[in-house]
């Protein structure tokens, strides 16, 4: 058998705690045949008792103090051959860290050092005797040693193997463990101090945080751990132990025996730590040791000496009663179990196992662990304990608890036997009870045969009689057959009639089903063409809004699918949002019952606004005026149709199509005067063209023929005195009068030339053109500038500097087609538009001819243009009786408001998720950095919240939200923003399980109240992957479905107490996408692979999978029906499944 | 049955008539009884997550254009706003005076809300 010298040094170490006059004897038994290494060790032993008192002084109190070698151990330095990797530990004289060995074997151990400036005799004792003590057990719930050395500066350490774990108290907390398993985890530990009471040391130091908890295999195994005061039993672990000298309190005192209280050394055996487990046992049972140690701590060592050796505690059934009630709450949620419940479970047995392992006198204790143990096992079997006064009753009770099945079956026997016994005895004592029946029935029948006899003689002499009857009877009966058989006949011609009656009817019946069913396909063919029709012109619909087409000819196409009375409604929100954009850029028109609207006007002071419009050609005109501002009708006048208010505003001048001018009085409307003007004979195409002059009561008139394709004759005058003043041939018929009144300018549509007239003289002052047809002419405010639109084949408008006379700019109107149109420039003469025969609406900058606006939706060709008098607004008119409005400036975005900028800090992670309350009322984003509500009536952030946050769920009374808060696991990542160290060491700290945080801090659901974002309550999700990958709450909102990435397995979880609920393991080996029904019935999983599968959660079968894509499905979404859901895959599909399947 | 452009969001509408997913820059609709395709909205940006208010009256989206994120609405009025002015076309033909409701009233300036037709307004003088 090969030992290394490690082996060696352990057992020279354990030798060194043996009396010397047992070392020997021990060095023999150790080695046994091993003879070679009985040598090595004995050596050892020798040299050890040669070197006298050199190795009893460390290195460094062997230096001078200048001389000692002092340093800190750092991360990454060597000790031995071991690397430090990081601190795990620090006790008053020892530090723990956490090492790599790299030989003879890489593993990652623990090694426990003294710390600096601590090697005095007595913690080099204390540390010896704790190296010794571990050295001497060999236990799977004892942390082992595997080596130990001194540093190169002399101070000594061990290496001992690398536990992973938390308190055992912890670790029964965090997962729930009842109390029997809580029972069976302690039996475990006992069995790890009663091997060390067997070898020969007591603990003295028992406390759940020197019990920790591991997995292996997915099993919990205790580890005891921190010998660092043990002491032994018999003889002493090292020479050293002086630290035990009189008077040092050691230990922990919540868990400290009264006799270790009393601190005499000698008087400490192995029922000291038998009742430092009873503390751990009261504290895993009653979620708290015997006496507060808070109020431990704030007592002084005399107090703490008292209170130890002579307060006796409640025992724990009592202690949970003294709680509050949300520590009750909390102890017995931990346990899984209700606090009455609780109480119940610890009451009797366990109570009496404790109490008796935490009497003060130590006699009274358990004798050995091993027997606490055995109690404690009793009591998980149901067998009688030591603890408790064994009655007779409490024997019984607990024979019938261990042996359930035979007591059950032994009753079940005895109950059958009872009962049988009493039915034996019951059907004996009726059987009696029919014999004496039987007789008394028989002597009855004797007397009943004798009476029947006698009654058959009388019987003889009536038959004599009933013959002679009987055939006179026959007679009658062969009557009543003959009568029969002729009802039987006419029985069969009824029954063949009926018969032929319901053929007729199934027949009829049939033909009703076949006509329902007819109608029913037919009907469902109609629903689909209607849908298809609908699909089909939606598409379209989007096509022609796309290519800016006919928005009159979209609202066509939207309006066939208004649905009529029977009718399904199929339109969505794609119907509503073509709807708008089919509107165009008006902002408003309403109808004025005119027909068409030849001309507007507006008066001076802005108030009116006056239209003129006729019905077909050769109909009388009428004139209507508005109020501006609330479109409301003042005024109408008929057989008239030409206006223009006088430049004062007072007075509304309208001329008939005969050339008869008509006065009206504004605001009163009542008629001032009228006279006749230009001798014109109207032919049904006809119109009148006026101007009045801007600065006197002059009036300019003329004839227009259709179109204006023939010259006119223009006559002046002035009506106020209703005299003509002038009359100017060959004029044309388009007028307008420069601001001045010293000019007007006529359009010449015969000649397309522009003739300035001195209005004084009546002669033409200036000529300009030709221009070609001429529709429309305007002169600017300030009167700088003439406009001519000439709606050509390809239509413009020309603009003329009045002072000058020279040409400006040639503004392109797209084209017309010789429809006519108009032109009109702002009061401020800033802007200049022209619509027409296109029915688009132009607006240009006058001063650069830049195009400002151009607006479609009139739906009809326009010829009335006006602006309005605070030049905001355009007013047009046309080929229909209605008004339009338009705006000059169109508003910056009429569908789209940008809410909000979420920082860019990293792009992959600042995806916006987003849920709409169920009144419409809020929207709930969130992203990496904060979670916000915003107030969608006013569209500002009312509430916000900290951290990455996946909203998932608003309940239906608009109170609750459930968010994801996935900021520790965001955290964990490397992140750049945490970028100074400081930061990350505290990121770190909160996310990697240390001594202190033995968990990493999870990702958490949080319950929070709308709409400020308060926090109700969280619930911890157990980490099992580097993060969720994908979450989705249920439409109750009582569970939420996930998953953790990298990891196959969706959890369906209860958000009222964050257990879970139900573990699905899907066909994927990860899970991207979840979507719940609306009934919160079943839900849809996928993700890599081909398959999604369906889950009723209302039972336990197993999925339904479909084989649904080529590649990994990414997306799930469910209908609101219920009905359908649709998948789609990184192949580059989409499906829709339907779960009713074919009607 | 469809091959697109990968997509970053899907819903169902609201009243389960339609099937919305993103697909680069344009929200697509689909119907689901026929399962063909409704034609698209056209909103600005690349488009990431998004959602459809119950109403059906807000599309709320994530612009992941560049590497900037903007959370953005889009307002498409109710269909009760577009159906009242529908009546008013057909119902007030022989009136003097219309009302009228405007889609989007709610986004333009003051002033431009819906008309109501006084009584004395209903005679011409």
């Amino acid at each position: 058998m090969n030992h290394s010298l490690q082996d060696d040094a352990l057992l020279f170490s354990a030798a060194l705690a043996m009396p010397a006059a047992e070392r020997a004897r021990f060095v023999a038994r150790a080695c046994g045949n091993d003879a070679a290494r009985r040598q090595r060790v004995e050596d050892l032993l020798r040299s050890h008792k040669d070197s006298g008192e050199f190795l009893e002084e460390s290195l460094s109190s062997r230096l001078q103090p200048n001389q000692r070698l002092e340093y800190e151990i750092k991360l990454g330095d060597l000790i031995g051959r071991y690397k430090i990797v990081q601190k795990i530990g620090e006790g008053g004289c020892g530090a723990v860290y956490e090492a790599d060995q790299e030989e003879p074997v890489r593993r990652r151990v623990a090694l426990k050092v003294i710390k600096l400036g601590m090697d005095t005799k007595t913690v080099v004792a204390r540390f010896e005797a704790e190296r010794q003590a571990l050295a001497l057990m060999d236990h799977p719930n004892i942390a082992h040693v595997l080596d130990a050395a001194a540093t190169d500066s002399g101070r000594p350490y061990f290496v001992m193997e690398l536990v992973r774990g938390i308190a055992i108290t912890d670790y029964c907390d965090h997962n729930r463990l009842p109390t029997k398993q809580r029972v069976q985890l302690f039996i475990q530990v006992c069995r790890a101090v009663q091997h060390a009471h067997q070898k020969g040391v007591i603990h003295r130091d028992l406390k759940p945080s020197n019990i920790l908890v591991t997995l292996h295999d997915g099993e919990p195994v205790p580890k005891v751990i921190d010998f660092g005061i043990a002491k032994a039993t018999q003889g002493r672990l090292t020479d050293r132990t002086l630290f035990t000298a009189f008077e040092q309190f050691i230990g922990t005192p919540a868990y400290m025996s009264p006799e270790q209280a009393e601190c005499t050394e000698l008087d400490v055996d192995t029922r000291s730590d038998i009742y430092s487990l009873g503390v751990l046992l009261y504290e895993l049972l009653a979620g708290c040791p015997p006496f507060e140690p808070r109020s431990l701590k704030a007592a002084g060592l005399d107090e703490i000496r008292r209170i130890i050796r002579e307060v006796d505690p409640p025992r724990p059934s009592n202690r949970l009663v003294g709680l509050t009630k949300a520590d009750h709450l909390t102890a017995a949620k931990n346990r899984t179990t209700t606090p009455a419940q609780l109480s119940a479970q610890l009451r009797g047995d366990l109570d009496w196992i404790v109490m008796k392992a935490l009497e003060k006198n130590r006699s009274r204790r358990y004798e050995t662990v091993n027997d606490f143990a055995s109690d404690a096992q009793r009591h998980l079997q149901n067998e009688p304990v030591l603890a408790r006064s064994p009655s007779a009753a409490y024997r019984f009770r607990k024979l019938v608890a261990r042996y359930k099945a035979p007591f059950t079956a032994a009753a079940v026997v005895l109950l059958t036997l009872v009962v049988g016994t009493t039915l034996s005895t019951w059907r004996f004592l009726e059987e009696r009870k029919s014999r004496q029946r039987a007789v008394i029935a028989e002597q009855s029948e004797a007397h009943e045969r004798v009476r029947a006899q006698e009654a058959q003689r009388t019987a003889e002499q009536s038959r004599g009689e009933a013959e002679l009857s009987q055939r006179e009877a026959e007679n009658q009966r062969h009557t009543a057959e003959e009568s029969q058989r002729q009802a039987e006949a006419d029985r069969r011609v009824a029954e063949k009639a009926r018969h032929d009656a319901e053929q007729a009817q199934t027949a009829a019946v049939l033909a009703r089903q076949h006509a329902e069913t007819a109608q029913q396909s037919a009907l469902t063919a109609a629903r689909t063409l209607s849908a298809h029709l609908y699909a089909a012109d939606m598409y379209a619909v989007q096509t022609m809004l796309r290519e800016k087409g006919d928005l009159s000819g979209v609202q066509r196409i939207l309006r066939a699918h208004l649905p009529q009375p029977g009718e399904a409604d199929l339109r969505g929100l794609e119907w509503n949002y073509a709807w708008q954009q089919s509107q165009g850029d008006k902002l408003l028109s309403w109808r004025t019952q005119q027909g068409i609207v030849r001309d507007l006007v507006f008066s001076p002071d802005g108030r009116f606004l006056a239209s003129s419009g006729r019905g077909e050609p050769g109909e009388q005109g009428h004139v209507r005026v508005w109020d501006a501002a609330s479109r409301r009708l003042l005024a109408q006048f008929v057989d008239t149709e030409c206006i223009s208010f006088s430049p004062d505003g007072t007075q509304l001048l309208t001329v008939t199509r005969s050339g008869h001018v008509h006065l009206w009085r504004t605001g009163s409307w009542e008629a001032l005067g009228d006279f006749p003007t230009a001798n014109v004979t109207p032919t049904p195409n006809q119109r009148i063209e006026i101007a009045i002059s801007p600065t006197d009561t002059i009036i300019a008139i003329c004839p227009d023929s259709a179109y204006g394709k023939l010259g006119g004759t223009v006559w002046l005058y002035d009506y106020k005195s209703q005299k003509e003043i002038a009359r100017l041939d060959d004029a044309g018929c388009r007028l307008a009068f420069t601001p001045d009144g010293a000019h007007l300018i006529t359009g010449s549509t015969q000649q397309g030339m522009i003739n300035i007239w001195n209005v004084s003289q009546g002669v033409i002052k200036k000529q300009l053109g030709p221009v070609g047809y001429i529709s429309s002419l305007s002169v600017s405010r300030d009167g700088r500038t003439l406009a001519v639109f000439s709606p050509g084949k390809t239509a413009t408008v020309r603009l003329w500097n009045l002072k000058t006379f020279l040409a400006g700019r040639t503004l392109a109107c797209g084209e017309q087609n010789f429809l006519p149109g108009a032109v009109a420039f702002s009061p401020n003469a800033e802007w200049i538009a022209c619509a027409g025969g296109d029915k688009i609406v132009r607006v240009w900058k006058t001063a650069t001819g830049r195009p400002v606006s151009t607006m479609q939706g009139s739906g009809n060709v326009i010829w009335a243009l006006a602006f309005s008098p605070d030049g905001e607004q355009l007013f047009t008119g046309g080929r229909s009786d209605q008004i339009s409005i338009w705006p000059l400036t169109k508003p910056k975005s009429q569908e789209e408001i940008c809410i909000t900028t979420f920082a860019p800090v990293r792009p992959e992670l600042t995806q916006i998720s987003m849920l709409f309350n169920p009144g419409n009322t809020l929207l709930v984003a969130a992203d990496w950095e904060r979670l916000a509500v915003f107030d969608l009536r006013n569209a500002i952030i009312t509430a916000k919240r900290n951290g990455h946050h996946r909203p998932l769920w608003i309940s239906p009374d608009e109170k609750i939200l459930i968010s994801l808060n996935q900021t520790y696991r965001t955290a964990r990542k490397s992140d750049p923003i945490a970028t100074d160290e400081s930061t990350l060491k505290s990121l770190h700290a909160a996310v990697l399980p240390t001594r202190d945080h033995p968990t990493p801090l999870p990702e958490v659901l949080e319950v929070l109240g709308l709409p400020r974002l308060s926090l109700h309550r969280t619930l911890e999700l157990q980490a099992e992957g580097p993060g969720v990958e994908a979450i989705t709450a249920s439409p109750d909102g009582k569970q939420v479905a996930l998953s953790w990435r990298g990891k196959p397995d969706v959890l369906i979880l209860n958000t009222d107490s964050g257990v879970i609920a139900r573990r699905l393991v899907p066909r994927s080996t990860q899970t991207y996408a979840l979507a719940y029904s609306s009934d919160s019935r079943y839900l849809i999983t996928g993700g890599v692979g081909i398959f999604v599968e369906i889950w009723d959660l209302h039972t336990n079968e197993p999925s339904i999978a479909l084989a649904a894509h080529k590649k990994s499905i990414k997306h799930i979404a469910f209908s609101p029906d219920g009905d359908t859901f649709a998948t789609a895959s990184i192949d580059q599909t989409h499906k829709f499944w339907s779960l009713i399947g074919p009607s | 049955m469809e091959r697109y452009e990968n997509i970053s969001a899907m819903q169902f509408s609201p009243d389960g008539k339609t099937f919305w997913a993103t697909t680069g820059t344009v929200l697509k609709a689909w119907q689901v009884q026929t399962q063909r395709e409704l034609g698209s909205l056209p909103l600005n940006g690349r488009i990431g997550d998004f959602s459809l208010s119950s109403d059906q009256q807000y599309i709320g989206y994530c612009d992941n254009t560049l590497n900037e994120r903007r959370l953005m609405l889009l307002r498409i009025p109710p269909r009760t706003d577009v159906d009242a002015q529908l009546v008013t076309e057909s119902e007030h033909s022989g009136s003097s005076v219309v009302r009228a409701r405007i889609p989007g009233a709610t986004l333009l300036p003051a002033g431009d809300e819906t008309i109501e037709p006084a009584a004395s307004d209903m005679t011409a003088p």
